[in-house]
């Protein structure tokens, strides 16, 4: 992601709209604190926010290890819900025995990771921890579910360079043009004109959008109507 | 929907089927019990839904819309792919039956649209412009919570029968369980989970059209046709297929191949009513 050489990378107005969401999880959800890193599938990692030392711990051990709630949620599309992380309460299926050597002594008990997933553009992990064993369910989950939803937009803004954002507030970014369907549609047909892979199409489409002003769903509608073409040399 | 001249005994308003139809709604029974028993697609599961709809109950178009985290309703699946049911699907989100039918639970049944007296009248209008002269919308509950709806419109008033109505919640009820019985193959925890994913999945379809759109040619409909055409004809899942379209690893060549042909290719798709730009 970002290889081909798009948008120059400040995205300072995004990372703090991204420390405001992480923020927001630790204020309206019962846990300690959360963390938002960047992935790619070719194991590229960074942290992108963290509300703690705590979180940023945990981030640091799922890089080195490749493995932890974060990782998995990247990888199965699927939310990871750890309530506890005592092995002797845990299914196998969260084993993760490097992760755990690698988190032992700190200050976490339950986990819960979001994927970060625009269709089929993954674009990293929302990992939240709390200090003592914790359960996310019904309306918790559900705002848990909303927040990883403004993540992966503010990430996508992160990744584009977007720089502006410093007014936005975690519900005001998700707005209902994010998820109309010619958004998409059009980052499938930039994936073609531009031969690219859809996470940097959806950047693409973004930042083409923020340099001209226009809102994203506009632009779109354009290329959904081949008003608008991408091409590989120039945008 | 066909004259039924004599009602059973007794009360219950049920018609008497011609069996070829029987036939069909026992068809589509096994189809979706086979779906939900064996691998999983929720979005596959939808789309043949909206399809048993516009079948079974003879209704011109059906729609279903489930409900995301910030409470929005998403369109997951239209009998047709043709923009002006998508739009008319959509608008409902400032007002709308099936908005009314989110937040009541309960069915809103407008056997005829000219008689709402002004309510929602924008939905109304592009209702009239599109050709619909009837909406149902039916509510997908689980419990105490509402998590969707499906919407149903006839171009005739009043021409769904309430044993049509009530099959019609029964494929409501089906899509709800369809949600949760991704629970067990994906192994995440709750209904916000389950609906999140649902939601993505649906997202991704619209990548993958757009990706078959400019390497074909293709409009938008005719782009959803492809993907459909080849799920059913290779028997795989709808959003599988999606997946790896968009991952690269589906050229156009597998996407047409006639080895995955058979003689009788997807029937439904083609033969959607026109709502046509």
């Amino acid at each position: 992601m970002g290889a081909d050489g798009g948008a120059p990378v400040d995205g300072r107005g995004a990372a703090s709209l991204l420390d405001r969401i992480c923020r927001a999880c630790v204020d309206s959800l019962p846990i300690t604190g959360a963390a938002v890193s960047l992935m790619t599938l070719d194991g590229h990692r960074g942290i992108v926010s963290a509300t703690d030392g705590t979180a940023r711990r945990i981030e640091d051990a799922q890089y080195t290890t490749g493995e932890g709630p974060g990782v998995a949620a990247f990888e199965t599309g699927c939310a990871v819900l750890v309530p506890d992380l005592d092995p002797s309460r845990t299914a196998a299926l969260h084993a993760w025995p490097a992760f755990r050597e690698a988190t032992i002594g700190l200050p976490a008990r339950a986990l819960f990771a979001f994927p970060l997933r625009l269709g089929a553009a993954s674009l990293g992990a929302l990992t939240l921890f709390h200090v003592d064993v914790a359960v996310l369910e019904g309306a918790n989950l559900a705002t848990a579910v909303r927040l990883a939803d403004a993540a992966s937009l503010a990430l996508l803004d992160f990744i584009a360079g977007m720089s502006d954002r410093a007014e936005a507030s975690p519900s005001s970014v998700i707005d209902a043009e994010y998820f109309r369907s010619e958004i998409y549609q059009a980052a499938g047909m930039v994936m073609e004109q531009l031969g690219v892979n859809i996470e940097v199409a959806m950047v693409r489409l973004r930042s083409h959008a923020f340099a001209m002003g226009r809102p994203t769903g506009d632009v779109a509608r354009d290329i959904v109507r081949r008003r608008l073409r991408f091409e590989q040399d120039n945008d | 929907m066909t004259e039924h001249p004599t009602n059973r005994e007794g009360g219950v308003d049920v018609p008497q089927e011609p069996t070829g139809r029987e036939h069909r709604l026992a068809d589509v029974f096994v189809t979706l019990a086979d779906t939900l028993v064996n691998g999983f697609d929720v979005v596959g599961l939808f789309d043949d839904l909206a399809g048993a709809c516009v079948e079974l109950l003879e209704v011109t178009a059906a729609g279903l819309m489930l409900v995301d985290p910030a409470g929005r309703l998403r369109v997951m699946a239209s009998s047709s792919e043709r923009s002006r049911l998508l739009e008319l699907l959509e608008i409902q989100n400032d007002a709308g039956p099936c908005l009314d039918c989110y937040h009541s639970g309960q069915p809103v049944l407008i056997g005829d649209l000219g008689a709402t007296n002004g309510r929602w009248s924008e939905f109304s209008e592009e209702a009239g412009r599109v050709g619909f002269a009837a909406v149902y919308a039916l509510p997908m509950r689980l419990r105490e919570e509402t998590i969707g709806a499906l919407n149903l419109f006839h171009r005739q008033p009043n021409a769904l029968t309430d044993a049509g109505l009530r099959l019609a919640q029964a494929f409501a009820d089906v899509a709800t369980i369809g949600i949760l019985q991704q629970r067990t193959v994906q192994r995440s925890a709750d209904l916000a989970g389950q609906l999140q994913v649902a939601l993505n999945g649906r997202l991704i379809i619209e990548q993958a059209k757009g990706v078959l759109a400019e390497r074909e040619n293709l409009d938008m409909p005719d782009a959803f046709e492809m993907l459909r055409a080849y799920s059913r004809r290779a028997g795989r899942k709808l959003s599988e297929v999606a997946q790896a379209v968009v991952a690269g690893d589906l050229s156009t060549r597998d996407l047409t191949s006639p080895r995955t042909r058979r003689e009788n290719p997807a029937d439904r798709g083609g033969s959607s009513p026109g709502f046509g730009r």
